[in-house]
């Protein structure tokens, strides 16, 4: 911890600047660790505010970790279209069986109120007590599922393939109803005091769709959503890659990319060089194996290619770290960032 | 011009498919296969082309869509012969596929589209099944090739309580694993004791058609 001479705040906001903070910030993003540190359930965890509250600090301080969050896990959104929620001992829950089970149910689909399902109004409350208490220093992130994207949930993965696909126009009517509550949601928890969002849109990735499809839909709806958001987003491909679509992620308006550990960081540094801040890209599958001699050269691997002129963010590729991952690797990636991380990069 | 499998006919389907274009890749199937011998079809045109999508997902070059609407095309096509789908692999074992514990049932439905393509008869067990569960499934069914589909870290790693299950049980059956955790940690399906990983859907069906071997 010692040697830093910004706060996480000051450190995050000079990478998003494209400069060079005292370090690179680096975001642990540790949704489920925290019921590990109170000795909960992954289930109990979420059920209370404190308790997320209480993990989020207790890692924060353990590892250093640059930023905070409220966010819980992602089926929570899908909760409040009626969908239910399955939890598991060792990762994060699940969306249960999707809750739209007819295309025909699109057409008279609500818009629900997102500050009325309960685990959302707890993961806004949680970001109003860290903002209250560390929102000066630390920043807190939001997290909102794309329109795009949240159908996977909502229909399961095939049969949103079938609907997209298919030219339906019940697609642009459930994007309509999809981005109405995005919108909202995001915007309720900056108003709650969370300082950027994260824009999570993994189907619009190359990886799920070929860039012909994504620019049609999933980049033209991030292109019309992003600026109602009342914040600075980062978009979030969840690991898939960007590359084909670099130009329309640089006009979506958001200011950081969650990039891939299947793209190489130089060429995703030289493609967005100045015009999106990257975030990523270590591995979190494989990262419970590595021992601290392998955190050490791929975090160093990971600073000195996307690292000098600022515009980056260490993190995980997925935008969630595995409960898997364990302490010693943990801490392993937190000493190597402060170590290797330190600007000027060698 | 029937059961046709040159590299022309192989890149105009592969073509077609990639732009999920039925009705092109249904005229190009119709114009090269003799419908009497659909497995000769198969082998000759569908799988090559199958095959070589998948390895363009696999560097980048194709979407995770494609797959899976490419498999459904040539599922239908094989499903329209006046052959029943059953019939076309005689010495085939029974296969099952799965997705453990959650709903992401894309994986498993885009190999199951594969093999159906590639006339092979599948027990669909469906997702959100528990390692119990599907235990009794395998024997019930005498499962010999069973798929295991998994999009999450955490139902990757419930495959090694099922190799765990099959052990204890004396249960004999082959199983495939396939799925994101698997294509980041290529050490993954060996840690969980699976016998096989299929980096996509193409080469799930040629598991099968090397284990029958």
């Amino acid at each position: 911890m010692s040697g830093d001479e910004m706060t996480p705040l000051e450190r995050t906001l000079t990478a998003l600047s494209h400069k060079e903070p005292d370090r690179v910030p680096l975001f642990l993003n540790l949704t489920m660790h925290g019921a590990r540190e109170l000795g909960l359930s992954i289930r109990e965890y979420y059920q209370k505010v404190d308790q997320v509250v209480k993990g989020q600090e207790l890692l924060m301080k353990k590892y250093g970790n640059d930023s905070l969050t409220g966010f819980c896990y992602g089926a929570a959104e899908v909760e409040a279209f009626g969908g239910s929620v399955r939890f598991f001992e060792n990762g994060p829950p699940n969306a249960g069986a999707p809750p739209i089970q007819n295309f025909e149910e699109i057409a008279s689909l609500e818009v629900p109120e997102p500050g009325e399902c309960p685990p959302l109004q707890r993961v806004l409350e949680a970001t109003r007590i860290l903002a209250d208490r560390y929102g000066d220093s630390v920043p807190v992130a939001g997290v909102a599922i794309s329109p795009f994207s949240l159908p996977v949930m909502q229909l399961g993965f095939s049969r949103y393939l079938d609907l997209l696909l298919g030219d339906d126009p019940l697609f642009w009517d459930l994007m309509e109803v999809n981005s109405e509550f995005c919108t909202t949601w995001a915007n309720l928890q900056i108003e709650a005091g969370a300082t950027a969002v994260v824009y999570f849109d993994p189907v619009t990735s190359p990886t799920i769709v070929p860039p012909d499809i994504a620019r049609r839909t999933g980049c033209r709806i991030a292109r019309e959503v992003i600026p109602t958001i009342r914040s600075g987003v980062a978009y979030h491909l969840a690991s898939g890659r960007c590359l084909p679509i670099a130009d329309e992620l640089k006009a979506s308006g958001a200011v950081a990319l969650g990039v891939s550990a299947l793209e190489d960081l130089s060429l995703l540094k030289e493609t967005f060089a100045g015009k999106m801040a990257l975030i990523g890209n270590l591995d979190g599958v494989s990262m419970r194996r590595w021992s601290r001699q392998e955190v050490e050269v791929r975090v160093r691997e990971a600073v000195s290619k996307a690292g000098p002129g600022g515009g980056f963010i260490l993190s995980d590729n997925h935008g969630e770290i595995p409960w898997q991952v364990g302490d010693s690797v943990l801490r392993a990636i937190a000493d190597a960032t402060r170590t290797f991380g330190r600007y000027p990069i060698a | 011009m029937k059961n046709r499998g040159d590299v022309s006919s192989v890149q105009a389907l592969e073509s077609a498919l990639l732009r999920s274009d039925s009705r092109e890749a249904r005229e190009i199937l119709n114009g090269s296969c003799n419908p009497d011998e659909p497995y000769t079809c198969i082998s000759a045109l569908i799988e090559p082309a199958l095959r070589s999508i998948g390895e363009q997902w696999a560097v980048g070059d194709a979407a995770l869509s494609q797959i899976y609407v490419s498999g459904k095309i040539c599922e239908e096509y094989i499903r329209s012969l006046p052959v029943p789908v059953s019939g076309i692999r005689k010495d085939q074992p029974n296969i099952g596929i799965v997705v453990l514990e959650d709903f992401h049932t894309l994986g498993k439905e885009t190999v199951l589209a594969a093999l159906h393509a590639s006339g092979y008869r599948v027990e669909d067990y469906g997702a959100g099944i528990t390692v119990p569960e599907l235990l009794k499934l395998i024997k019930r069914d005498e499962t010999g090739v069973l798929f295991v589909s998994a999009l999450m870290l955490r139902a990757a790693l419930e495959v090694k309580h099922l190799m765990d299950g099959i052990r204890d049980e004396g249960l004999s059956v082959r199983v495939i694993v396939g799925g994101a955790p698997f294509l980041f940690d290529e050490q993954l399906w060996q840690e969980v004791g699976a016998d096989a990983f299929a980096h996509d859907a193409a080469e799930a069906v040629s598991l099968v058609e090397g284990g029958m071997q």
